[in-house]
């Protein structure tokens, strides 16, 4: 058992003047690249308590006591990325499924469930069987639809109706929602507005409430309860509502060209691997292969628990010994992947997008992961380039050209898996017939900062910016929570204060010097959407997919 | 390591004659699991026995300031280390504030104080918000319009003095005025189903009230006179409630205040009356808009006057149960949906729109709302109870979740305060809003349902490829749209 404080004062860094050059619109003047910055007052300190119980399970608290609320974050190791080919999505689907109830939640007879389940169990296998042996006359690509009409053998339609019957019979048991309706009860909320209170992306799955200190201990009993007993009901119903959140966000256009250029950004890594999961895989997932993630996952030694809110360690350790304490450590999760992203070998990739769309530029850099030193460097850039007042916005101004421009990151995970991220510069142009020119003035910009001329102007306000988004953190609990525990989960959470500090004293030079590093030819990849694309996109693989879902009396 | 208790043998007892061993462990385990269940004897979550609840909201009264030319602010200080501050601007804008000959002048006044900087000011409104590191924040409703934004507490000053300059002087720019034609209403692509630009609720809204319950009709010109008499009315400075919040003094709040808004005119008994909506009859009860997607998209909803300030509390309960209810009905069961939602007006008034929305997959479509229409009927059903739990669990979440967090940090409480001043005229209700929730029963839940819930003056939209939608069956729940259409239809 050890309990550590950290106070991190994260604006400690002292910065040195250089004088603010007049801003301009007409376009960026040079600065030095050697000066450093105006001095701006230090971000506001972050206090993190952490205390790890003899199982290997984590606390980290921040004590809040502007407000009688805690906001409780249980984070999990485990992701999209470590799934394996076939079965992407299968985590997010899992944690769908341990929200059904455990086995002293969400059941007003588990003795009357236990023979139901036992035989969903031998169905599944069977089902498990049955599909091996039809496989080869299966197109593979699309046996997510065999039980709506796609090939499939009588066999295999009769097994799926029975798993379906016995989840009928199983609900008449169940008392749907439980932890959910206990949370929403005793005054709990959400982070997100989605019924089940978790996320799962790359490399993570959390649990999120926040609740009224005297309801808090709610979330240990039940927390620890998921973490251990859950029980997989309900998992058909739950396959189809997790494809709805997949179809969701495939019915945007945008979605659809925001993952086309994540594929073209590292050659086949698992990060740009949408963590919803691919549709085809959906007749894939199986009971026993998400009982594999959950058995290996989830243990106390492979969990973190952030609280952030009106609450002291020694009201928390008391509760997470009665509940987490008390489960056993498990084996150490397999080791995480560490494998680096395959990179393009040579020469800038180009996504010339057929896809009717409303025209735009992605300009596109791969850089490290959270953790990397170049990282909080990385984020002055991007709050330097985007922004109608940014360095990319004043060069389009300048040029004549409207466009609004915007800087982010895609996949902020993960250097504890030596993963890869992106950083984005997307620009929203009025036509088409904009659009070389808008790639034009985001490249110059971006040729600007490899030589150092950095506008002062649009520097201090990305400074100020980047203050106050981290202020806009630690006045929301549940969003510090999150911050912290997705820091933690990925990395470390020391690496959170040590980004901020790091942002706080970044300089021109720094900027500079990754700029010059990380923004070269080669490791970029420029993506352009239209309007009216000259050739049209023809169908795509999703066409074909529902023009062949069954049709009225099949 | 293992629990402890005599609910723990007993529960052991119980699963020994059923579990299987998986072989490496020691206990019972689930069918499929290479782990043992682990046995604990951790007590039911109803026998938890809470400490103290200790939530003590600001008095909003010690809170509100009244600057001499008729503008007020609550003012609510935080603890000297808060990160920041939120200053918010409520404003009685919105299209149920419009008078004749004023459609689609609430929008666009939003849109010309949100985008352009005051007039006569050097740099532009964003400059200066980029200079400040925040954006604004706007959000619209039928009857109110805030305004927020962050700021870092040595900038409160500023974005105060900012925030009062953005609406005392409105930039009415007559080249875009003149530009302007009213957009679709809806937001395309269709995805997800939050916010007002779900394009089922706008078809919806246009067939069974049109406008002010719907938006303007796509093209609607406004007059630059239509928008400078609004913004008359509604920008006039005793109409204006500012909200402060965070580490401030109310003494330095009200001295900026007093110095940002001298001089600013009062309404002078200008501001009309809010509108109200009215329902109209619907010639069908079902509506379907062809629409390339990959689902359908479905609204089902009827447009009420008025709502009794009494049925208020248990229609607030009555929504959150029947959200429930549907969302277990069509996506925990089911698998039809990953959302089934239900809402009720927030204008002061309590007019506006009952709305269930959903949507999925087409073979999803027709089941989704026969079932949701099902569950509008069991609720509307004199014989089908509702239940205390449900009753109990809707007052916990009306009060200790939603009505408490909005007033839990100076922050929150500030906006809720500014905003609750201009659509309610006061801060009374809000302040009484626990008490009102207690007093609700099954019985008062019952009897909104009977007034507001009747299914047959619900109308469906769907929004989608109706191609698809029509030819596909659900394999286990083979409702055809056609047939729906006709039953609906026909009301």
């Amino acid at each position: 058992m050890r309990t550590l404080l950290f106070i991190v004062s994260v604006g400690t860094i002292g910065a040195l003047a250089w004088p603010t050059a007049p801003d301009s619109e007409a376009g960026p003047p040079a600065g030095p690249p050697d000066a450093a910055l105006i001095p701006q007052s230090p971000s506001p300190p972050l206090q993190v308590q952490e205390h790890v119980l003899d199982n290997g399970f984590t606390i980290l608290l921040v004590e809040d006591r502007r407000a009688p609320r805690v906001a409780a974050n249980l984070w999990v190791r485990v992701g999209s990325m470590l799934e394996t080919e076939g079965l992407h999505g299968i985590t997010h689907f899992l944690e769908h499924v341990i929200h059904q109830g455990t086995t002293t939640l969400g059941t007003r007879d588990l003795a009357a469930e236990l023979p139901i389940l036992r035989e969903i169990h031998d169905t599944e296998q069977e089902l498990i069987a049955v599909r091996n042996r039809e496989r080869n006359r299966l197109r593979e690509r699309d046996v997510f639809f065999d039980e709506l009409g796609w090939p499939t053998t009588p066999e295999m339609r009769a097994l799926r109706e029975r798993l379906y019957e016995l989840e009928d019979r199983d609900n008449e048991y169940r008392d749907f929602w439980t932890t959910y309706k206990w949370y929403m009860q005793h005054g709990g909320y959400v982070r997100h507005t989605d019924p089940v209170p978790a996320s799962t992306e790359q490399d993570y799955m959390e649990m999120n409430m926040a609740l009224p200190p005297e309801h808090m201990e709610l979330f240990f009993r039940f927390e620890a309860d998921r973490m251990v007993n859950a029980v997989l009901r309900g998992w058909e119903a739950q396959r189809f509502t997790v494809l709805e959140q997949v179809l969701g966000g495939l019915s945007r256009p945008q979605t659809r060209f925001n993952e086309a250029i994540d594929g073209v950004t590292a050659q086949s890594h698992p990060v740009y691997t949408p963590d919803g999961g691919h549709l085809p895989d959906f007749a894939n997932f199986t009971r026993a292969a998400m009982w594999r993630i959950y058995d290996d996952y989830f243990v106390p030694n492979n969990a973190t628990l952030v609280l952030v809110g009106d609450m002291t360690l020694d009201e928390a350790v008391p509760l997470a010994e009665r509940y987490f304490g008390t489960l056993p450590r498990g084996p150490e999760p397999p080791a995480a992947l560490d494998i680096e992203a395959e990179q393009v070998p040579g020469g800038s990739v180009r996504l010339d997008w057929t896809d009717p769309l409303s025209p735009q530029v992605h300009v596109r850099y791969r850089i490290p992961g959270m953790g990397h030193p170049d990282r909080p460097v990385l984020d002055v850039i991007a709050a330097v380039l985007g922004g109608t007042h940014g360095m990319a916005g004043q060069a389009l101004a300048a040029s004549g050209v409207s466009a609004a421009v915007s800087a982010d990151f895609r996949v902020i995970h993960t250097n504890r898996f030596g993963s890869p991220g992106a950083i984005n510069l997307v620009a929203h142009a009025q036509s088409d017939g904009d659009l070389a020119a808008v790639e034009r003035a985001l490249l110059d910009v971006v040729a600007d900062l490899r030589e150092g001329r950095i506008d002062a102007g649009a520097l201090e306000r990305a400074r100020k910016r980047l203050r106050v988004e981290w202020a806009e953190f630690l006045d929301n609990p549940q969003e510090l929570a999150f911050l912290i525990g997705h820091h933690h989960t990925m990395n470390h959470w020391s690496v959170l204060p040590e980004l901020i500090a790091a942002r706080d004293a970044a300089t021109v030079a720094d900027l500079q010097r990754v700029a010059a590093t990380y923004f070269v030819p080669s490791n970029r990849v420029i993506a352009t959407a239209r309007a009216e694309p000259p050739e049209g996109s023809g169908p795509s693989w999703l066409d074909f997919l529902w023009a062949e879902l069954p049709g009225d009396g099949r | 390591m293992r629990g402890r208790g005599c609910v723990v043998v007993a529960f052991a007892a119980l699963l020994a004659g059923t579990l299987v061993s998986c072989g490496d462990s020691a206990g019972d385990t689930l069918p499929g699991r290479s782990r043992p269940i682990f046995e604990h004897g951790w007590q039911d979550p109803g026998e938890l026995a809470p400490g103290p609840a200790v939530f003590t909201p600001p008095d909003p009264a010690a809170a509100l300031f009244e600057a001499p030319s008729g503008a007020r602010a609550y003012v609510v200080p935080g603890a000297a280390s808060d990160p920041l501050v939120r200053l918010t601007t409520a404003l009685p804008l919105g299209r149920l504030h419009e008078a004749d000959g004023e459609a689609g002048a609430s929008a666009l006044l939003t849109q010309l104080l949100t985008t352009r900087g005051p007039a006569g000011a050097g740099d532009p409104l964003s400059l200066r918000l980029a200079a400040l590191g925040t954006s604004l924040s706007t959000v619209e409703t039928l009857d109110a319009t805030h305004i927020s934004l962050h700021v870092l507490p040595e900038d409160w000053q500023e974005g105060l003095e900012l925030l009062v300059e953005l609406v005392r002087n409105p930039d009415l720019d007559a080249a875009a005025i003149r530009a302007h034609r009213a957009g679709p209403g809806y937001s395309m692509p269709m995805a997800g189903i939050g916010g007002d630009g779900f394009r089922p609720k706008v078809e919806l809204e246009r067939r069974i009230g049109g406008y002010p319950l719907a938006p303007p009709d796509p093209g609607t010109t406004v007059s630059l006179a239509a928008v400078r008499a609004l913004a008359t009315r509604s920008l006039a400075a005793d109409r204006v409630v500012f909200g402060v919040g965070g580490p401030v003094s109310r003494d330095e709040v009200g001295e900026v205040l007093e110095s940002a808004t001298r001089g600013w005119a009062a309404s002078g008994g200008l501001a009309a009356e809010v509108n109200v909506v009215e329902p109209g009859e619907p010639a069908t009860g079902f509506h379907a808009v062809d629409v390339p997607s990959l689902e359908g998209w479905i609204a089902i909803g009827r447009a009420v006057g008025a709502v009794p300030e009494s049925d208020r509390a248990a229609l607030a309960a009555l929504r959150f149960i029947l959200a429930e209810r549907l969302n277990i009905a069509a996506r925990e069961i089911r698998g039809l949906a990953n959302r089934d939602d239900f809402e009720i007006p927030v204008t002061g008034s309590g007019s506006g729109l009952l709305l269930v929305r959903t949507g999925g997959r087409p073979e999803a479509v027709a089941p989704l709302i026969r079932y949701s229409l099902d569950e509008l009927a069991r609720m509307h059903d004199p014989d089908e109870p509702v239940t205390e739990a449900e009753v109990t669990r809707a007052k916990g979440w009306l009060v200790d979740a939603v009505w408490r967090r909005s007033l839990e940090l100076a922050t929150s409480a500030s906006e809720t305060f500014a905003v609750e001043q201009v659509r309610h005229g006061g801060t009374d209700r809000l302040m009484g809003w626990p008490e009102a929730v207690a007093s609700v029963t099954a019985d008062g839940v019952k009897a909104v349902a009977r007034e507001y819930l009747d299914p047959a003056a619900f109308v469906t939209v769907v929004a989608g490829p109706l191609e698809r939608i029509r030819a596909a069956r659900h394999p286990r729940w083979p409702v055809a749209l056609d047939d729906l259409e006709a039953e609906l239809s026909g009301r």
